[in-house]
């Protein structure tokens, strides 16, 4: 009995670190490919290239989308910081998805909102609107009150009421940087519109401090659960998401900023309602009708930081969000099942379908039962030392050693943490990765796959704070 | 799995090690990084105020200095480009960012590394640095595939007047409509006969759609001529851009060539006639406008109301809403009547 359970679990052991191993080597394969682009772009001299690019009326008119539920501590600050922006020519229209709070009655006053009467084009379905707001002060932002749907029928309902031909769709409680839509506009123009969406990084805004509406200093933040998530958040951004845009296999552009061109999304159907993923879903639908329909479209990732925005500091708020997340995961890729190994999708249905189902999604499981061994390893003398030992080396080759290249990637090219006990930090955690951050994700990515059948879709909205500011 | 316990603990060992190698390379560049950045920052306010003095003609210049530091002599002369309109001060500092950086810049046209390539290609437009153009052009011509350093290459010739890239940028490969707007727009005034007669001798659409774009974005009124003839081309795009070009220019001789547009089978030369009508402020169509209210397509409907409200006031519109058969042509008045910003503007 105790022979069979020990070649059972070595036996386990072995597929944990072979699947541990392939998959670092496929971090560090990404890892690579994002370095050399990296590298390429984080020497261009931006400033000189984005003034070029705003002299000669050279980008295309984008309308900001800001679906907001229950947005009243962020909302205000972000239209603020949006009306700053640097971009010849767009408009912000703020969808106030049926809010129970003052998002709207705060909007209107803080904007001088007049109620107009506006004949919108119902291109993609929603639920009903209540009223559409000009702003009297500010020309360029509008905001539509309409029925409660959710943030994807938010989302369509502000890409029906938008007038320029691409959008920008961000969170309630985003901060853009000032150059952001001239940043991602970027890959469109000098793709000559190849390029139909563009992702770029999102950095969390916890620790930095804002001065009348932008990014004034960076620091970090002090809870520890914090700084994980920045050094995490490197490494989805640096590695993963540049790594597959590289091969034009990039699967997500983050909620909280993506500019797509409208008439793609429209044709793709807009966002899907009723999921929670829906800015993974609407990429991977956007890549099945480019491979369907033989589109050479692309959908790009720039390694620039565009976004700011606020990280859970608690755990119990951070699990909420990570259980949503791998929901989210889930029922994108179940949405597409017919991509997984479908050759008729190219790499897309061949190598990137089944990694994001069997690394981002299963991997949890498989994680779970690899620190199950060591622990088993260690407090009950079943196994072999050297299997134990060697699960737990390559937990650390997964988790640390992964996390302190993307830090290495961030100071290498953008460095925008200035300070040299900034790196300290950031590396120092990064070690400590696979003794307990990852870990509680694991078990979080875990309840998140449970659940993916249980519950109905909502906008999941976490506490928020409201990121720091000297405005007062 | 036959390994020895002694391997595994060598491998976190390393590991373990490669990770302090890492913090120590971090760290040693991070160190190093902002040291120079301070180093740069001091140079660069201890030369400014003498840049400054030689550019108001006060002082001599040590030349020396701007060479031995190609980098801070670019800043200086970038800085100082984008905060002065004063023409005289720019072309010295032309001259000057020309006598310190050629030669770094020609060094850096043949460098290995793509950043480096691009971002002087970027100054010596900046710099209108004229004199580089033929080792350029030689460059361009080379290069067999389009990518953004040749089309950032075909930018700065344009914008240093160099008119024989054109029949390589209007070839067979087809860019987009920005792009060749953005390469002809940046030809300087000098250039134009050039590129007038170029549109005179070529039936290419894309270089005719662009050509009239440019009129339009130089407002360039004295071309009128050219851009009416236009309205009577075989290509839809180039009618489109010349309806486009004439909004831009808010001026044409002949108000009748637009009669047929309103009657197009193409809604977007109806809307565009909408527009050009408004931009114009002309009042001889105002029953087409009323037409083009009850249009079909959503964008007519919308530029129609707005030139209707526009050239013949909100009390037309108002009568629309009330009178007008079709309901959607009631729903898009109603929609631009409602709208106070835009009433005001138009008050």
């Amino acid at each position: 009995m105790h022979n069979a359970l020990f070649i059972a679990l070595s036996t386990l052991s072995a597929f944990v670190i072979l699947f541990m191993v392939s998959t670092a080597i496929s971090y560090l394969f990404l890892f690579l490919s994002s370095m050399r682009k990296v590298m390429r772009e984080g020497k261009l001299e931006k400033r000189s290239i984005l003034d070029d690019l705003s002299l000669k009326d050279r980008t295309y008119p984008v309308s900001i989308l800001v679906p907001a539920y229950n947005e009243e501590v962020g909302v205000i600050s972000t239209v603020r910081s949006l009306l700053t922006l640097d971009y010849p020519e767009y408009e912000i229209i703020v969808i106030d998805d049926g809010s129970k709070d003052e998002t709207l009655a705060k909007l209107i006053s803080a904007f001088h909102m007049r109620q107009v009467n506006h004949a919108t084009r119902l291109t993609l379905p929603s639920q009903p609107i209540k009223g559409i707001y000009h702003s009297a002060a500010y020309p360029t932002v509008k905001v539509i009150s309409k029925e409660n749907g959710g943030k994807a029928d938010a989302l369509n309902c502000g890409i029906n009421a938008s007038i320029f031909p691409y959008f920008c769709a961000i969170d309630g409680d985003s901060i853009l940087e000032q150059d952001a839509l001239m940043k991602t506009m970027k890959p469109i123009i000098d793709s000559e519109e190849e390029v139909i969406a563009v992702g770029g990084s999102v950095r969390i805004a916890n620790g930095i401090t804002i001065s009348r509406s932008q990014v004034e200093t960076i620091d970090l933040p002090h809870k520890p659960i914090v700084i994980m998530q920045i050094i995490e958040y490197l490494r989805a951004f640096l590695i993963g998401r540049l790594g597959f845009s590289r091969f034009n296999q990039l699967l997500i552009v983050s909620g909280a900023f993506g500019l797509f061109n409208k008439g793609a999304v429209i044709h793709a159907g807009g966002y899907t309602e009723g999921l929670i993923g829906e800015d993974m879903e609407l990429i991977v639908r956007l890549h099945r009708v480019n491979i369907e329909n033989k589109l050479k479209k692309r959908i790009e990732y720039i390694p620039d930081p565009v976004c700011w925005t606020e990280a859970p500091e608690t755990f119990s708020v951070l699990r909420k969000q990570r259980i949503r997340w791998q929901r989210g995961l889930a029922e994108t890729l179940l949405a597409h099942k017919k991509m997984l190994f479908n050759p008729a999708y190219g790499a897309v249905g061949l190598l990137t379908f089944p990694y994001f189902l069997f690394v981002e999604l299963l991997g949890s499981v498989v994680e779970l039962i690899g620190f199950l061994i060591i622990i088993i390893g260690v407090f009950f003398d079943i196994l072999n030392p050297v299997i134990v030992g060697t699960v737990f080396a390559v937990s650390i080759l997964y988790g640390s050693f992964i996390s302190s290249l993307a830090v290495l990637l961030e100071e290498l090219t953008l460095h925008k943490y200035p300070k040299v006990r900034h790196l300290l930090v950031l590396f120092a955690w990064a070690l400590t990765e696979s003794l307990w951050y990852r870990p509680l994700l694991v078990l979080w990515r875990i309840e998140g796959l449970l659940n993916t059948f249980k519950k109905k879709a909502d906008w999941g909205n976490m506490e928020r704070k409201g990121i720091s500011s000297s405005e007062g | 799995m036959k390994v020895d316990l002694a391997v595994i603990c060598w491998i976190i060992a390393i590991l373990a090690a490669l990770q302090i190698l890492l913090l120590v390379l971090l760290v040693w560049r991070k160190v190093r990084r902002n040291r120079l950045e301070r180093k740069e920052q001091q140079r660069y306010a201890e030369l400014l105020p003498e840049f400054i003095s030689y550019l108001n003609g006060e002082t001599e210049l040590d030349m020396a200095k701007l060479k031995n530091d190609y980098q801070i002599a670019q800043r200086l002369a970038s800085d100082i480009m984008s905060s002065t309109n004063d023409e005289e001060i720019q072309e010295k500092v032309r001259s000057t960012a020309y006598t310190a950086l050629h030669k770094p810049y020609e060094r850096a046209l043949e460098d290995s590394s793509w950043p480096v390539r691009m971002n002087v290609l970027y100054y010596i437009q900046s710099f209108q640095m004229k004199e580089i153009a033929p080792l350029l052009q030689s460059k361009f011509n080379e290069m067999p595939v389009w990518d953004e350093e040749k089309k950032q290459m075909a930018r700065t010739l344009a914008s240093l007047g160099d008119i024989s890239i054109l029949p390589a940028v209007f070839s067979s490969i087809r860019h987009s409509q920005k792009f060749y707007r953005d390469v002809l727009l940046r030809f300087p005034r000098e250039t134009d006969s050039q590129l007038s007669a170029y549109y005179e001798e070529t039936d290419n659409p894309l270089y005719l759609c662009a050509y009239l774009q440019r009129i339009g974005d130089r407002e360039s009124q004295d071309q009128i001529t050219q851009v009416e003839e236009a309205l009577a081309s075989d290509f839809l795009e180039v009618r489109m851009q010349a309806l486009k070009t004439i909004g831009n220019l808010y001026y044409m001789h002949s108000p009748d060539r637009l009669r047929p547009f309103f009657s197009s089978s193409q809604w977007q030369e109806r809307m565009l006639v909408a527009q050009t009508v408004r931009k114009l402020n002309m009042h001889t169509f105002s029953d087409e406008l009323g037409q083009l209210l009850g249009d079909a397509e959503w964008w007519v409907r919308y530029a129609a109301a707005e030139s209707i409200l526009e050239v013949e006031g909100a009390e037309k519109l108002k009568y629309y809403v009330e009178n007008h058969p079709d309901s959607f042509a009631r729903d898009m008045a109603s929609q631009w009547l409602s709208t106070e910003s835009k009433l005001d503007a138009y008050a």
